[in-house]
């Protein structure tokens, strides 16, 4: 029924409908560009697809997949943009908006809190650094819980493909993390 | 719910899983994500108060192609503008009558207008008392006889399109090759022969016992249509009798020599 009102925009269910998929197209993007300000642009170009393809819903099956597919395919095209590509390339170090976004839950131990942060950080630089099609199996695999199948389905390849790509990144995160784990 | 312990057995790293699944989930700003709700609520999405920068390129996939085909056409105008070889250009001529350019009458002093109408593929028949002299400056120069009938080759290109051919229906054509020319070709035809040019400053003459050419310097292949080419040294002359199929050589005509000097010095200065 809510998927039939999303389908004819109706405000509540749009609303409803904001709420349930807002936070992993949020975190599918930040981790698959591992930047705040990408996330954000990427996240509001995904809402204005979903919005205006919001027609061709179809309201009898569950709307991740496709939700994730139109996330994927927006980051998939912020890589190939020359903007996206600059900044990665001029992205300091130091830069206090290239963490992970998240927000400190221990408030009683800032060491450890910041320990934390920088531990975080290394993760997802690491993960930054993959190439992209490895990037997308380590991240719909371990943040969106996809299935070999469904991450192919998403990346326009073959299961067995994705299932490679994603132990070569783990075998590539293992490298860069290396000194980090030992 | 997938069984990732099942399906990762084997992958043999613990340790970055564990890193991997540690990160903690990340957290949009409040405020974004208020204003972006309520943008998609509302359906004004797509007024973007910030600048996207998201992939104009697959946006607009037709801007995209269309502006790489202009870009793409663009350069392949200006390097087909830039191969173009110079135009002929006709010098002023001593003689009196007129050049007829394909089916039009020309005066022969009338250089200016000559130079506009003549084009690479136009039949030009001679009918003045003296030489007419054409030049493409740098490439190649060539000499009408009076009386001389043909059709004009195409300059060879700087870079590419460097064959040219050239058709001697009757009379008598002079021709020298200007530094340009390197590594071009130019194939004469007459009625009984074919003369193939490199560099060279030949005279090829065509009448109805047969063709003869007179090689100056350079070398220059002559054969009947469909028989053998013999090479031609300096100072060597070629003949191909009407309907022959063997080609006899010899010393070129003396006539000839001060001609095809005349004409290589005078040319060159102007050429090159």
């Amino acid at each position: 029924v809510v998927l039939e009102a999303v389908r004819r925009r109706e405000p509540q269910a749009l609303a409803a409908f904001f709420e349930q998929h807002f936070d992993r197209v949020y975190g599918l993007v930040y981790r698959l560009l591992g930047d705040r300000h990408w996330a954000e642009d990427a996240t509001q170009e995904v809402f204005l697809k979903l919005h205006r393809a919001a027609h061709t819903l179809d309201p009898d099956r569950d709307p991740g997949a496709w939700v994730t597919t139109i996330a994927y395919n927006v980051c998939r095209d912020l890589w190939r943009s020359g903007a996206y590509r600059l900044s990665r390339q001029s992205i300091s170090i130091d830069d206090p908006d290239h963490g992970d976004g998240a927000i400190p839950s221990n408030r009683e131990d800032p060491e450890g809190e910041l320990i934390a942060a920088e531990r975080e950080k290394l993760v997802q630089d690491a993960i930054g650094r993959l190439p992209e099609s490895l990037r997308a199996a380590v991240v719909l695999r371990e943040y969106q819980g996809f299935s070999y199948e469904e991450i192919a389905s998403v990346t326009g390849t073959t299961p067995v493909a994705a299932r490679k790509r994603y132990s070569r990144a783990l075998a590539e995160l293992g490298k860069l993390l290396e000194s980090t784990i030992k | 719910v997938i069984d990732r312990e099942a399906e990762n057995s084997g992958d043999g790293e613990p340790e970055v899983l564990g890193r991997i699944r540690g990160l903690t989930p990340p957290r949009a700003e409040p405020s974004f994500r208020e204003r972006l709700k309520r943008d998609f609520v509302s359906g004004s999405v797509g007024d973007r108060p910030r600048g996207v920068a998201i992939s104009p390129h697959r946006r607009r996939p037709i801007l995209g192609w269309a502006s790489g085909l202009s870009a793409a056409a663009a350069v392949a105008f200006l390097v087909a503008a830039l191969n173009q070889p110079p135009r002929w250009t006709a010098l002023p001529s001593g003689g009196s009558g007129n050049v007829v350019v394909n089916g039009l009458s020309i005066p022969v002093r009338e250089t200016a207008e000559l130079t506009r109408r003549i084009r690479p593929g136009s039949r030009i028949r001679l009918e003045s008392t003296k030489e007419l002299d054409l030049v493409s400056s740098g490439v190649l120069a060539m000499q009408l006889s009076p009386g001389t009938e043909m059709v004009l080759p195409p300059p060879p290109g700087r870079w590419f399109g460097r064959g040219a051919r050239a058709n001697v229906a009757g009379g008598l054509l002079r021709v020298t090759t200007g530094r340009r020319f390197h590594g071009a070709r130019l194939a004469i035809t007459t009625p009984d022969a074919t003369v193939r040019v490199t560099s060279t400053t030949l005279a090829v003459i065509a009448q109805p016992a047969g063709t003869c050419v007179c090689v100056l310097e350079g070398t220059a292949h002559v054969g009947p249509h469909r028989g053998a080419m013999t090479r031609v040294r300096p100072g060597s002359r070629c003949e191909v009798a009407h309907g022959g199929q063997t080609p006899k050589t010899g010393d070129m005509l003396d006539a000839e020599r001060p001609r095809l000097v005349d004409l290589r010095d005078r040319m060159q200065a102007v050429m090159n």
